[in-house]
């Protein structure tokens, strides 16, 4: 079909945003009168979440308005107007040495969230602001914010390593232990709320700033400060140099800067309170998506890999699925080499016939193959240590690190929907 | 009139040596030996329907010339047809060889002279002879409800629900036509919007997706699109925009076009931007389709066509009025509208929907005769192009006719070893594409028409010429001064501008659009802009009756076709 023309590299950051930013589904305006209570939730348990949420919303979604077309740099800040808002985080994290040099071994992967839901349109200049922030009962808006951390070779000290980074690479060692963290809040009483300078769910909260000396009109700085455990603390530093690539698709808008450089520690308490910080660098993919969150489940799903090459490319790829089982699964890939412009590829993307089970019972596949239409890129992207499911409303999904082995080493993240369940091969809720 | 018994026979001895090497052919999508098929054009993509095409009957040429170099033509079949050389760019012996054929009339024949088995297993296979195509009566329509029909009705009866539509749809593709139903407006004018039975609303391409272009900013209705974009997986696109749909009564509505476009979408991706895939969706829809009532089958019945889609270049409707046949191998005979009816073929499934469409369809065919071209749009040189009126009627009338007065137009088909182009939609016809052929003829288009392709290509009417390029039936050729020196035509090139928007990207002294010649072709790079005439199908050989003249003489007939 001669569809608008909209490229297929647009479809990338538009596959992300159907994938699992948001859409937790059918979030609607109400006047909320329930309050939320601040909560964090295992893996497990994210179901129950999901439907705690759209237990506490109402209808009237139609109210807020359609968001116009992306427009950077403009767009670049908060969009307290929205229904949705959210900003995600992904990246892969190593260790650096005293001397400041980020040691050449991908150590842990991150994925941060931070999630906007509006619950009645509000207008004007300050449509941001609740009416009375003063009372629990009385809130505009929820937020969410979700952090899962995974390492990738916590056996595997660096050679040479310092005692310093040996006890780097211990704490880091220890997410593994670190379930997904996540909470809910809903807007008043400080306990979140956003700004266009400023986003927070209890103690995690992202920081942008637009001052700098860099000329770009799209330059930002951002700081991302998220809480693991009760022991342990990890703060990110990076800066957007240049404008994002920015798309619509439906009633949400989003942009996407990829292998952004960051740089930041993690902090961890002993039991006497005394800190150690670890020193981390790494190389991460952030998105803002915003607008209106979909009213329900669409007739395709889209699986989504975002993956970090040894020879410093980065590839994307996604894959479509129908719900209904039927019809080809079509997959899309681009692959931005390093100093060259975005190229779109063929690409084979095949489910290991080994799965995972999820906490929830879904089975997801334990790695996927990649194969390029001319050979020459062959891998197979393995989730690295264990599953950690999301439901988005509309999908309930896994959103893991992966690594990547082959003809290419890397790192990488993956978003997948489950595995069939009943042989049907239909995608389930 | 017809051919004289003698010729008759040798024309039945070509085929049966056709018919020989083609039951020897094994399928091979890619590569091989040219099988492909032809057609012309029509409608297409998502609706991508279209147009039928159907085959026709000649000699496989050797098409290892290429680049206007060469191709010695030997004509041995033909006694009544001279040998050319143009090894030298130099005519050997006098012309135009195209006279021999001037009191042939190109006449329907049957299968009866093809190896008996496949006679018979396609026995509604009709082919026709080279020669004057006769006019065929057409159905009276009323261009006005033609015009209106085009572009609201839903003879493309499938498509993406309109909401969903309309949510990827960004401000500047929607550019619209006027004068049409305020359902509607906001939409570009390359699709139409319906209400199904489920009461959803769906928006499908309409025919100007592929016959209608944006010329310097003004929408040119009938001007084929030379710069539309087949090369993606079309399948890819449509399943993605699922992901907005919702509902059982939206879901339905794009599953069945999903699937629809995912049956066609492996036979619809030429190698190149700008090239039309018509000729292979359409005989893909075929396949999937019974004859005898258009039932939709999810197994292909026929086999399905190669997935090394041969190229075409659009024709322009306003054309229509003067040709007695449809395209390129002359094999839409008899009435135009039930065979522009195969622009409904991806989603009309029962004879009942198909009533519906014929009804209106004679008034669509009747507007479509009604066009005319755009003028040229920059100066020209009036005594120039009086001397090179002259020339054309001197060398070019023959088979492209005269402009003068009334005019007149001759609609000659001419065999593949007189023309010499790209064999592929000819050598495709007399094999690989009897089972279309046959296809069409049983059924309900074959009612009122015939699917009979020619041993070689039509001659087309140029009036509007300049606004055409790329050039010969494949667009291989970028402009019409190359067209008449076939030694400069290049191996490689890609246009220099992705829409025909830009006047200036227009080049007004060789005619076509501005474009780079190119050193390396597809086995180098990977740019799906690059024209690689070494591909199959994407030949740029042939019509070598410019090559005689000298470059004065080009300079006077390209000045006098801006004129047509």
């Amino acid at each position: 079909m001669v569809l608008p023309r909209k490229t297929l590299d647009a479809w990338m950051p538009k596959a992300w945003l159907l994938a699992g930013l948001a859409c937790t589904a059918a979030l609607q305006s109400c006047s909320g009168e329930a309050p939320v209570n601040q909560s964090s939730f295992s893996s497990s348990e994210l179901s129950d979440l999901s439907g705690q949420l759209l237990e506490v919303l109402d209808d009237g979604a139609e109210l807020f308005s359609a968001p116009a077309q992306p427009d950077l740099p403009a767009d670049l800040s908060a969009h307290s107007g929205a229904q949705f808002e959210s900003f995600s985080l992904e990246t892969v994290l190593s260790l650096d040495d005293e001397a400041s040099q980020a040691l050449t071994t991908p150590v842990a992967a991150l994925i941060a969230q931070i999630d906007r839901f509006a619950l009645r349109p509000v207008s004007g200049p300050n449509e941001a602001e609740p009416d009375d922030n003063g009372s629990q009962w009385r809130f505009d808006g929820i937020m969410r914010s979700r952090v899962f951390v995974d390492s990738v070779s916590s056996e595997n000290l660096p050679t040479g390593a310092s005692d310093t980074t040996a006890s780097g690479h211990r704490a880091l060692g220890a997410l593994r232990n670190v379930e997904l963290s996540e909470s809910v809040q809903r807007m008043a009483l400080d306990l979140a709320g956003a700004t266009p300078q400023s986003l927070w769910v209890g103690a995690d909260r992202l920081d942008i700033r637009v001052a700098g000396t860099n000329t770009s009109p799209c330059y930002r700085s951002y700081r991302w400060e998220a809480a693991l455990s009760p022991m342990q603390r990890i703060a990110l530093d990076f800066t957007m140099e240049s404008c994002p690539e920015a798309s619509s698709l439906g009633e949400l808008n989003t942009w996407a800067a990829s292998a952004v450089e960051v740089s930041g520690a993690l902090t961890s308490l002993d039991g006497e309170g005394e800190a150690s910080v670890t020193a981390l660098s790494g190389v991460a993919w952030f998105r803002q998506s915003w607008g209106n969150v979909p009213s329900g489940a669409g007739a395709v799903v889209i699986d989504t890999l975002t993956l970090a090459l040894d020879d410093n490319s980065h590839l994307e790829v996604s894959r479509s699925k129908r719900r209904s089982g039927r019809g080809p699964k079509t997959v899309s890939a681009t692959l931005h080499a390093q100093g060259k412009a975005p190229t779109s590829i063929e690409l084979m993307w095949e489910d290991s016939a080994e799965s995972l089970l999820a906490a929830s019972g879904s089975a997801y596949p334990q790695s996927i193959a990649l194969r390029s239409a001319d050979d020459s890129l062959r891998v197979t992207a393995t989730v690295m240590n264990r599953l950690s499911e999301a439901n988005t409303g509309s999908d309930v999904r896994a959103h893991v690190p992966v690594v990547v082995t082959g003809t290419h080493t890397g790192v990488g993240f993956v978003s997948l929907t489950a595995l069939p369940v009943d042989g049907s091969d239909q995608v389930g809720l | 009139m017809g051919y004289s018994g003698k010729m008759l026979s040798r024309i039945s001895a070509k085929r049966r040596t056709i018919e020989k090497v083609q039951a020897d052919l094994v399928w091979q999508p890619h590569g091989a030996p040219l099988l492909i098929l032809c057609k012309p054009s029509t409608m297409r993509r998502l609706v991508m329907v279209a147009a039928l095409t159907l085959l026709s009957g000649c000699n496989s040429s050797d098409q290892s010339a290429s680049n206007g170099a060469a191709a010695k033509v030997v004509a041995a079949e033909s006694a009544d047809i001279e040998s050319l050389d143009t090894s030298n760019g130099q005519v050997e012996k006098e012309l135009p060889p195209i006279a021999q054929i001037a009191t042939a009339i190109s006449e329907i024949v049957d299968t009866s002279d093809l190896a008996g088995a496949r006679a018979e297993q396609w026995s509604a296979a009709r082919f026709a002879t080279a020669g004057t195509i006769a006019a065929a009566q057409q159905r009276p329509g009323d261009s006005e409800e033609g015009r209106r029909a085009l572009v609201e009705e839903p003879y493309v009866s499938c498509g993406i629900p309109e909401r969903v539509y309309r949510q990827l749809l960004t401000a500047s593709e929607a550019t619209p036509i006027e004068g049409r139903y305020a359902e509607a407006d906001g939409l570009p004018y390359s699709v139409n919007v319906s209400t199904n039975n489920d009461d959803v609303r769906i928006v499908s391409n309409n025919c100007l997706t592929c016959h209608g272009t944006e010329l310097f900013g003004e929408l040119v209705v009938g001007l084929g699109n030379e710069f539309l974009d087949f090369t993606n997986d079309a399948s890819l696109l449509v399943e993605r925009a699922g992901a907005l749909v919702q509902g059982e009564d939206e879901t339905r509505a794009w599953e069945l076009y999903a699937d629809r476009i995912g049956a066609i979408a492996p036979y619809m991706r030429p190698h190149t931007v700008g090239v039309n895939p018509a000729n292979n969706l359409t005989f893909a829809l075929i396949a999937h389709r019974r004859a005898k009532d258009n039932a939709w089958s999810e197994t292909p019945l026929l086999p399905l066509p190669p997935t090394d889609v041969p190229p075409v270049s659009v024709p322009p409707w306003w054309r229509m009025a003067k040709k007695p046949a449809m395209f390129n191998l002359g094999e839409g005979r008899l009435d135009h509208a039930r065979i522009m009816m195969a622009a409904s073929m991806l989603c009309t499934d029962t004879p009942q929907e198909l009533e519906v469409i014929d009804a209106y369809a004679p008034d669509i065919r009747a507007y479509i005769a009604s066009l005319t071209p755009p003028a040229y749009p920059f100066p020209v040189d009036q005594g120039l192009a009086d001397a090179g009126g002259d020339v054309f009627r001197a060398n070019c009338s023959h088979c492209h006719g005269n402009y003068e007065g009334e005019g007149d137009y001759p609609a000659r088909l001419v065999p593949i070893d007189i023309v010499q182009t790209d064999s592929t939609l000819v050598d495709f016809a007399h094999g690989p594409g009897l089972p279309y052929i046959d296809w069409f003829n049983r059924s309900y288009y074959g009612e009122l028409s015939t699917a009979a392709p020619g041993p070689g290509y039509v001659a087309p009417p140029l009036d509007g010429i300049w606004a055409t390029g790329p050039f010969l039936h494949n667009g291989s050729v970028p402009t019409i001064a190359m067209v008449l020196e076939s030694g400069q035509r290049p191996r490689y090139w890609q246009h220099d501008v992705r829409d025909a928007s830009d006047k200036a990207s227009y080049d007004q002294v060789r005619l076509g659009w501005a474009h780079t010649v190119l050193d390396i072709g597809k086995s180098a790079a990977s740019d799906v802009h690059i024209y690689d005439t070494d591909k199959p199908g994407y030949a740029n050989v042939g019509h070598l009756f410019g090559d005689h003249l000298s470059d004065d003489e080009r300079v006077a007939v390209i000045e006098y076709l801006k004129t047509l």
